[in-house]
């Protein structure tokens, strides 16, 4: 599993790089704004949470593409390995990459200081910043990069599963409609009031009332727990259903 | 001599698209095979059910006495008619990819053909020529010490000078130990290393024979042989 993660790192090695070079000189570029041309803090804050999107959304598209190659090369199916060593190195790509990205987001928001004119915000940023709600951010966020990578595994080996070219239109099916299936039974189950923190399509809109020391999930497992178990389930049936496709179902 | 290869009764369609049917043979350690036929014969079909690419839609193939899956890949070598490597590798990267996978790869044996085949370790492969690109692949497939090598035309597409290069050094380097199934049209250059030769025909087999006994009984070379059957394909 290692191996593979280590020639996923190296083919993926140069637009690594551009990624976290053009992050590193953006954020730069956003702190020298801030402190040399005066610019707002709420543009500056806008501009740190726009480059870090950007690149997490970039360092996961290049995970899914690594399995990509996994599924479609003919050296990387003619490895002996497990289709779960596969699974499991593509998940632990997509987890070193998150957190690569991770880094920089919170390092470039510990440096930067950033002032609102609201006091609320002000409140809620210094207590993101405190290690309990920071550790609680990362392990949430490495949470869902993991059930997600592992939805779009399971639409990706899908689409590989068949032939034609409507295929990835199939993938597309499997990727929305497990997402909504998720959705639908954890509202089924926690109720319609719950925030759907792990869907990855939400409908509707909602209104927040700040009162941050009481709403900030801090005993987050028990909070999250149902959800959570739930998702964990989904989890679990998605890399099954991958690694099945992947063991009789695909083929080159 | 031992089985290392046994098809029986493999059937394999894709959808509508029958590319081999009923097709049996077993081929014993030792032997270097020609699987010979025309364009759309099911050669490349039956070596990918071989390595473990695709799956047949009926029938079962064992490699050493396993049903072919994981445990199989580490003991069949297969050089199919495309790249086994990535555009970002060196010569060195793609020896060290399959030192990091195999534990049947021979590292030494490797630095060995690189030289006979006069790549150089530092050369991007995504720059390497067609010639050098499957001196390459065959450096990197014979360099493991497997039981089954699937060699899917290793001299296609080549000039004679790099062909004459890569037929001697499947001669030199091959395992006795092992078998060589091995796809070619190009037969007058290479018939002289065959044992047996098996044909394939619209996907069924044709023909599985000694190439003695062609030359023998029937006296004709394995290419005499190959126009007569295939004259109207």
């Amino acid at each position: 599993m290692l191996k593979l993660l280590k020639y996923n790192w190296k083919m993926n090695s140069l637009s690594l790089y551009i990624v976290l070079v053009s992050s590193v000189l953006l954020y730069a570029l956003l702190v020298i704004g801030k402190y040399k041309w005066g610019w707002m803090d709420e543009l500056v804050f806008v501009g740190g949470v726009v480059v870090s999107s950007l690149s997490s959304l970039i360092l996961l598209v290049m995970t899914s593409l690594s399995y990509k190659h996994q599924l479609s090369s003919y050296h990387r199916r003619l490895l002996p390995l497990s289709q779960l060593e596969e699974i499991a190195s593509i998940l632990l790509l997509g987890v070193v990459y998150m957190l690569l990205a991770a880094t920089l987001t919170f390092a470039f928001f510990a440096v930067l200081d950033v002032n609102f004119n609201s006091a609320e915000v002000n409140k809620a940023m210094e207590i993101l910043l405190q290690p309990k709600p920071l550790i609680s951010s990362i392990l949430f966020a490495l949470w869902n990069t993991i059930t997600l990578l592992a939805l779009i595994m399971l639409s990706m080996a899908t689409t590989y599963s068949f032939r034609g070219k409507y295929r990835a239109w199939i993938g597309v099916i499997v990727f929305v409609g497990f997402s909504l299936a998720v959705d639908y039974i954890t509202n089924l189950v926690v109720g319609p009031s719950y925030d759907q923190y792990f869907a990855f399509i939400k409908f509707g809109s909602y209104e927040a009332d700040i009162s941050l020391s009481e709403s900030l999930p801090v005993d987050w497992f028990h909070f999250w727990s149902v959800p959570m178990l739930i998702a964990a389930l989904a989890l679990v049936l998605k890399l099954a259903v991958t690694h099945y496709l992947m063991k009789k179902r695909i083929q080159l | 001599m031992s089985v290392v290869l046994e098809v029986k009764d493999i059937h394999k369609s894709y959808w509508r698209k029958t590319a081999l049917s009923d097709v049996s043979f077993t081929i014993e350690r030792g032997k270097v095979i020609g699987l010979l036929g025309s364009n759309g014969s099911g050669k490349t079909t039956l070596m990918k059910l071989i390595a473990g690419l695709t799956h047949p839609t009926s029938g079962s193939i064992k490699v050493g006495g396993a049903t072919v899956g994981h445990d199989t890949k580490r003991i069949v070598s297969y050089m199919p008619d495309i790249p086994l490597t990535e555009g970002w590798m060196k010569v060195k990267d793609a020896v060290s990819f399959y030192r990091d996978f195999y534990a049947d790869f021979d590292h030494a044996k490797a630095h060995e053909m690189i030289s006979f085949m006069r790549l150089n370790e530092q050369d991007r492969v995504s720059s390497l020529s067609k010639g050098m690109q499957e001196r390459l692949q065959l450096t990197l497939a014979l360099s493991r010490n497997a039981s089954l090598y699937l060699l899917d035309e290793p001299i296609g597409g080549v000039d004679p000078v790099a062909r004459g290069k890569i037929l001697d050094a499947l001669v030199e380097y091959y395992n006795p130990e092992s078998s060589i199934i091995l796809t070619t049209h190009l037969l007058t250059d290479i018939e002289r290393i065959f044992d047996e030769v098996i044909m394939l025909k619209q996907g069924k087999l044709i023909l599985q024979e000694d190439v003695e006994t062609i030359r023998m009984k029937r006296g004709k070379s394995v290419d005499e042989l190959f126009k007569e059957v295939y004259a109207e394909c």
